[in-house]
């Protein structure tokens, strides 16, 4: 038979969470929201390929964190948190839409961003040949170059081994290298 | 310019328009409801297969779905969970449930192994979105977690490779017996893939169904509770 106090316990407790949800946000949510959404934004984007489905992952990562606020702001990183619902998220979108064999239309939107930077044709490009990338390469890069985490700290949020980190990381280098040929494979080696 | 410092600030100079943070706590209650009704449906197939005796269901459309034993309905109205848990009073569990087979890892797996404990099997499917991380496989291989987590794959609808697949890319810690068909829904009347996924199973110490919930776990919490009905 139930514990019928116990059950009052958790009665109480999950009113408690309800509240919490519909509350709205604490302070400390909307800092880490607006500190981290442009970021995590860019990382979706080139890990999906696209804008809508990066938006998808963003929105899912900050209302997984959103929802479980109470335990994610005692946890020793709440951005390490949200970055690994995010990119998991975006990572899931990629691999959904390589499944269906859809083609990312997003290059057309860097280079329209690109006005102003020294060499807009071959820097878009890069997003471009990026995006050729498999999704875990993508992600690896994505990481490692522009939210600068270490080796150790990608194993941490993609799940895998840091050797894996490394070899997937080489290859995609050595790919980005191969087909930017003349931009970088001359003068990219320091 | 080299490439890691071209990636850097190629993707640093990608657009970002404003953020809206109504978005994200309307998504947070979109995601509720849609649980709610997935909680809904699955709960119907299961009236359909078969009640279990001394079991009633509680809920509308607003409030939750939960299904517990008539004597302790009047406790459990609960607001704010999302699908549905039923609960099998101690008197009205059946004979333990047996479970073993293949894993997905090429290994062997049984029950029996884990008689003592709670376990909680994880119902899962290849094609399953829901079924890829929630606060259960998030808990699953800790070793404070006070239960045992062990998978049963849906063969039906995916190849045994996908299955595979998708156990790595999710990072699952815990063994996936290959054959749904086995676990202990059959005594529910529900077939193979009859029932929504991801649901997950209860089971006591002696290896009996305690209790059973469709939809994800929402929070640690949630999961606690639901490994709870067991002990």
């Amino acid at each position: 038979m139930v514990n019928r106090r116990r059950l009052g316990t958790n009665q109480t407790r999950l009113r408690q969470h309800h509240d919490d949800v519909n509350a709205s946000p604490p302070s400390d949510f909307t800092g880490v929201y607006s500190a981290l959404r442009p970021r995590m934004t860019r990382v979706a984007i080139v890990v999906t390929g696209d804008r809508g489905r990066a938006e998808d992952a963003v929105q899912t990562g900050f209302a997984s964190a959103f929802a479980a606020w109470g335990r994610v702001r005692k946890a020793d990183d709440p951005a390490a948190y949200v970055r690994r619902i995010v990119i998991n998220a975006a990572l899931s979108e990629a691999r959904k839409a390589s499944r269906r064999h859809e083609v990312s239309t997003e290059s057309v939107d860097h280079r329209a961003a690109h006005v102003g930077s020294h060499d807009p044709d071959a820097r878009a490009d890069l997003l471009s040949e990026i995006a050729k990338l498999p999704p875990r390469q993508r992600a690896i890069v994505v990481l490692r170059y522009y939210e600068d985490l270490t080796e150790a700290q990608i194993a941490d949020t993609l799940g895998c081994r840091p050797g894996t980190v490394k070899s997937q990381a080489s290859a995609a280098l050595g790919s980005l290298r191969a087909r930017m040929g003349d931009t970088y494979q001359l003068r990219g080696t320091r | 310019m080299n490439l890691s410092e071209s990636i850097r600030d190629e993707v640093a100079s990608i657009p970002v328009g404003p953020g809206d943070l109504a978005q994200v706590q309307r998504a947070v209650s979109r995601r509720r409801a849609r649980r709610r009704l997935t909680g809904v449906a699955a709960a119907m197939v299961f009236i359909t297969g078969g009640t279990a005796a001394g079991v009633t269901l509680l809920g509308t459309d607003d409030e939750p779905v939960m299904a517990v034993d008539r004597a302790d309905a009047a406790a459990l109205t609960v607001p704010g969970t999302d699908g549905s848990v039923l609960y099998i009073p101690v008197d009205d569990r059946s004979s333990p449930v047996t479970l073993s087979g293949e894993t997905l890892n090429g290994g062997a797996e049984t029950l029996a192994t884990y008689r003592g404990g709670v376990v909680l099997i994880r119902y899962w499917a290849a094609w399953c979105a829901p079924c890829a991380r929630d606060a259960l496989i998030e808990m699953a291989g800790d070793p404070d977690a006070g239960f045992e987590v062990v998978g049963a794959v849906i063969k039906k609808g995916s190849r045994l490779s996908w299955s595979i697949d998708f156990a790595r890319e999710e990072r699952f810690t815990f063994e996936s017996i290959v054959d749904a068909s086995q676990i202990p829904f059959a005594q529910f009347g529900t077939p193979d893939g009859a029932l929504g996924a991801p649901a997950t199973v209860a089971l006591d110490p002696s290896g009996r169904v305690a209790g059973l919930k469709y939809g994800q776990f929402e929070s640690r919490t949630e999961v606690r509770d639901f490994a709870d009905l067991a002990r």
